[in-house]
């Protein structure tokens, strides 16, 4: 009759997270991606790419921005604290963060909490919605989440300084640097977030209380090309973060959570004849501390360590047939409070094939299989196909097979881990077409998904919890990208919009899974007069239940966000930026998760300096 | 799955919305009177303010839910309520995560006050002489308060797992031991708030309870099941173990028979028994997970908690002593115990 405590914690951070205070302008454009397989392999599913200018425009954290620019939902504990996202109707452990081009979800968990990625120093972010497990390997069911520093070889030397202030004490600071020459580029940057967070709840004489945050991120990535036909590239991100858990009820212990996170890359590009090789050698680590009382000084830890070696190969056995192989090996060593010392390996081996036919059609074709020393995996494939039907519209259709692999806290966690888990698999199809007519653009993309072996924490009749794989879940639904722009005289306009019909449901029960909105809409405007420019950005999320019988009387409400924005740049050559927004402007009461209400209407300063 | 005709009606409907919904609420009125029936606590999601108390009839015909709200709206009950214990008219709810005890009448469920000074994830209590005793587990200590005033009074430092709490011949019992695992009874002597005696038990103390001047104590681990009586006046145990049964959880006193279960089966033995039974009175079905989250036997019949999981409400369900289905009721987030309130 017991709720264990450490594993309450555990369920803090499986459920969770939504930022308000923030504003963006989204463009659909082309993407042209620094990751090769990305660029390669991901022609027949839907890619949206949020580009520097929308990132500046949004909060730092990257769950803010994905929440007002795609159709990604967030479980966010309150602003600032853990969040996770469901995409396409999916649990918080399959969607993957994929840091240039390595899989960043952590191993603890199987997650990334997206309050601990601080976008503001990647140069773009790409959203690929579907099954990515061939190259992204574990997780990538729902869909994976690009950061991407690009290096560019142009000479260049530009300084960066963003500031903003806001109210509750919210303060988002960068600096960047970029110098190139044509053989050599360098780009770094340092960013800080920290805010008091003890806004007051929209219409109850409630505070929001042991909030606070803070986070430091310092990203790093220098490339040089040694000649024409190799370069060598480095990669590095360090991110070092604290956060007090605000309380749900008020005489509640204040909690404090540590997250340190290193993660660093070091690739050699080469190309010989018709072949390319991409060698990648990865060192991340994650690391926790989690404070059960702040007023003690104990503590409970845990991390992962892990070495990633990826080997990409690609034959172009002529200009309209490429082939690819991919070896990779990782091993994952763990050593946590829960979980002792543990540690795996996995190796993995896939083949992707692309072919065009004509100009108009072509088609991809992959598959990977993998082995490890823990768990049995399942072969996996992606097959697609694109036809241009005209310079109006294309089609594209893909299927995949993805799966999950259990996490070292489903594995090993003291007295609870189940070893004999298999990873969570799914089936799922989808058809995406693609409209341009002048300045307007029009994505829709429907789908269907069969997920078996759900790994779920549950209580069982020995009084303990423990991860089973039980459930069976069935999701189909669709996907609407807009965007539109249009300039006279000296005007422009700029809309783009997002909308998702998600129905997910459990096999066994027939009922929408919990936390899954049928809706998510997003809307924004931009207007562009010299150099003034303004910004209105709407986020509308349809009811949520919170309990797996949907039980009407637990049901969340919709909530409709809107945040408006304006800002001037003063100088003639380069950027003086001084600007002011709104967040939450019509004062919504909300809450993305029960008991987790966001801030009402709040004010933000800033100034852009780019020299 | 038709894709085609689904893939359809999608776009067609791409841009409809749900209208917004209101909560459900319960417009019920408070009963007024809450006696002669038996009060169920549902502990609620953790890291939730959501706990509740249910009441049902000692008949099984009147029910309801959320008593605590319906007679004291605005206040909530707040964040996992673990236990409760009673002293005359009141009860005390002890509610964990929110570091609270909070005080009702026990018949009308009106607030009388909230105990929050030197609570730290409190988990059970008991009061003796008109002083209530309450468990603490990350301060590891047994805190004192005026059960009429609700003054805190002292804090009794345990410096070890401090669990469930009873009361009997004028001392104070805690069990050393929480999730399945610790082996010792502390006794309390309340005159002087002082550790008098420590009691090795077996592993896997899951379970303690007064009968008769007697404390009864369940441990069970994944290989053996242990009784233990504890004599108290010697503060001495006599013990007996089972090997071919184990895991046993959930012990309740009813008259003169000791309920206990092991994983979906209900057992009893007597008072007076000197060993295990090895035949059970009846199982369940184990209709999904966490069948026996909240266990009590309360005038022969059996009520279990099912807490669904902690993703719907929980249902409770009273079996007669044979096992015959009497009543099967929606109550709310995990209910993790039964409390009789007679008048």
């Amino acid at each position: 009759m017991t709720l264990k405590k450490r594993f309450a914690f555990f369920f803090l951070l499986m459920c969770h997270i939504v930022s308000a205070q923030n504003d963006s302008i989204n463009k659909l454009k082309e993407v042209i991606v620094s990751d090769n397989n990305l660029k390669n392999f991901a022609n027949t599913q839907s890619i949206q790419r949020l580009n520097d200018s929308i990132i500046n425009k949004n909060q730092s954290s990257l769950t803010s921005l994905l929440n007002y620019n795609t159709v990604i939902y967030f479980k966010e504990n309150g602003l600032g604290m853990t969040s996770s996202p469901s995409f396409r109707g999916t649990t918080s452990q399959q969607t993957v963060v994929v840091w240039n081009g390595i899989n960043i979800n952590s191993q603890l968990l199987g997650q990334t909490d997206f309050n601990t990625i601080s976008t503001r120093g990647f140069n773009s972010i790409d959203v690929k919605a579907g099954g990515g497990s061939i190259v992204y390997g574990s997780g990538a069911i729902g869909g994976t989440i690009h950061l991407n520093n690009d290096l560019k070889f142009t000479d260049t030397f530009k300084n960066d300084f963003q500031i903003y202030y806001g109210e509750f004490n919210t303060i988002s600071a960068i600096y960047g640097l970029t110098a190139a020459t044509k053989n050599w580029s360098f780009d770094a940057s340092f960013t800080r977030n920290s805010s008091d967070n003890d806004f007051k709840f929209v219409g109850q004489n409630v505070w929001n209380t042991n909030g606070q945050y803070y986070n430091n991120t310092l990203d790093a990535a220098v490339g040089y090309k040694i000649n024409n036909k190799n370069s060598i590239k480095f990669y590095s991100e360090i991110y070092d973060g604290e956060r007090h858990f605000s309380l749900t009820s008020p005489n509640a212990t204040k909690t404090k959570y540590e997250d340190y996170n290193t993660r660093n890359l070091l690739t050699w590009t080469s190309s010989f004849n018709k072949f390319e090789s991409n060698l990648r050698l990865a060192y991340i680590s994650e690391h926790y501390n989690y404070f059960e009382d702040i007023n003690l000084d104990g503590f409970t830890s845990g991390g992962v360590k892990s070495f990633i070696g990826k080997y990409d190969l690609d034959y172009s056995l002529s200009s309209t047939m490429k082939i690819s192989t991919i070896l990779d090996y990782t091993k994952n060593d763990g050593v946590g409070s829960g979980i002792g010392k543990s540690s795996r390996e996995i190796g993995g081996a896939s083949i992707l094939w692309k072919h065009t036919l004509t100009e108009k059609w072509n088609y991809e074709l992959s598959a990977r299989k993998e082995v490890s020393d823990v768990y049995k995996s399942p072969v996996l494939f992606s097959a697609g196909s694109r036809y241009n039907f005209s310079d109006f519209y294309q089609l594209k259709f893909n299927v995949s097979r993805n799966y999950r692999i259990p996490t070292f806290n489903d594995l090993y966690w003291t007295g609870s881990g189940n070893p004999d888990l298999k990873p969570e698999s799914s089936y799922q199809a989808e058809i995406g077409n693609d409209f341009k007519y002048k300045d307007f653009r029009l994505t829709v993309t429907a789908y269907g998904m069969k997920i078996k072996d759900m790994i779920r924490w549950l209580p069982n009749n020995s009084g303990n919890w423990s991860p089973e794989n039980t459930d069976k879940v069935t999701i189909y639904g669709a996907e609407a990208l807009l965007g539109w722009q249009k300039s006279f005289n000296k005007h422009t306009f700029d809309f783009s919009g997002t909308y998702a019909y998600t129905v997910s449901t459990d096999d066994k029960t027939d009922k929408q899974l919990f936390y899954v909105p049928y809706h998510k809409l997003t809307g924004s405007l931009s207007y562009y007069y010299k150099k003034l420019s303004a910004y209105y950005q709407v986020m509308f999320t349809g009811e949520i239940f919170t309990t797996s019988d949907n039980n009407p009387k637990d049901i969340l409400d919709a909530y409709n966000v809107s945040n408006i924005g304006v800002d001037y740049n003063f100088s003639k050559k380069n950027m003086f930026k001084i600007g002011v927004k709104a967040a939450n402007l019509w004062n919504e009461k909300y809450e993305a998760l029960p008991s987790r209400y966001m801030p009402g209407r709040n004010l933000t300063i800033y100034l852009n300096l780019n020299y | 799955m038709k894709l085609k005709n689904l893939y359809l009606g999608i776009i067609a409907s791409a841009f409809l919305f749900a209208s917004c919904s209101n909560d459900d609420d319960n417009n019920d009125a408070p009963l007024g009177a809450y006696d002669n029936g038996v009060l169920i606590l549902n502990e609620g999601n953790f890291g939730t303010p959501n706990a509740s108390v249910s009441f049902v009839s000692n008949d099984l015909n009147t029910f309801q839910n959320d008593i605590f709200k319906l007679v004291n709206t605005p206040m909530v009950l707040g964040d996992v309520a673990q236990s409760m214990s009673f002293s005359n008219e009141k009860a005390f709810i002890v509610v964990n995560n929110s570091n609270e005890v909070e005080v009702v009448n026990r018949y009308t469920f009106k607030s009388l006050g909230t105990i929050t000074e030197k609570l730290q994830n409190p988990r059970y209590s008991v009061v003796l002489n008109d002083k209530l005793y309450v468990t603490n587990s990350i301060s590891k200590a047994v805190t004192v308060y005026d059960a009429k005033t609700f003054a805190y009074i002292a804090s009794i430092p345990l410096n070890k797992t401090a669990e469930r709490i009873v009361a009997a011949n004028g001392k104070l019992y805690v069990t050393n031991a929480a999730y399945g695992s610790g082996t010792d009874v502390t006794v309390i002597n309340p005159a002087s708030n002082t550790v008098s005696k420590t009691i090795t038990l077996a592993n896997g103390i899951n379970s303690i309870e007064e009968k008769n001047g007697s404390v009864y104590v369940l441990s069970g681990t994944s290989t053996k099941n242990t009784f233990s009586k504890i004599n108290t006046s010697t503060d001495t145990a006599t013990s007996f173990e089972a090997t071919a049964t184990k895991s046993a959880l959930n012990m309740d006193i009813d008259g003169d028979k000791i309920y206990y279960t092991q994983a979906t089966e209900v057992y009893a033995i007597n008072l007076t028994a000197t060993a295990f039974s090895d035949k059970a009175l009846f199982s369940v079905k184990d209709s999904s997970w966490s069948t026996f989250y909240g266990f009590g036997v309360i005038d022969g019949k059996i009520y279990s908690g099912d807490a669904n999981a902690f993703t719907s409400d929980g249902t409770v369900t009273v079996y007669s002593s044979t096992g015959t289905v009497l009543k099967t009721l929606t109550a709310g987030k995990g209910p993790n115990g039964f409390y009789s309130n007679n008048n």
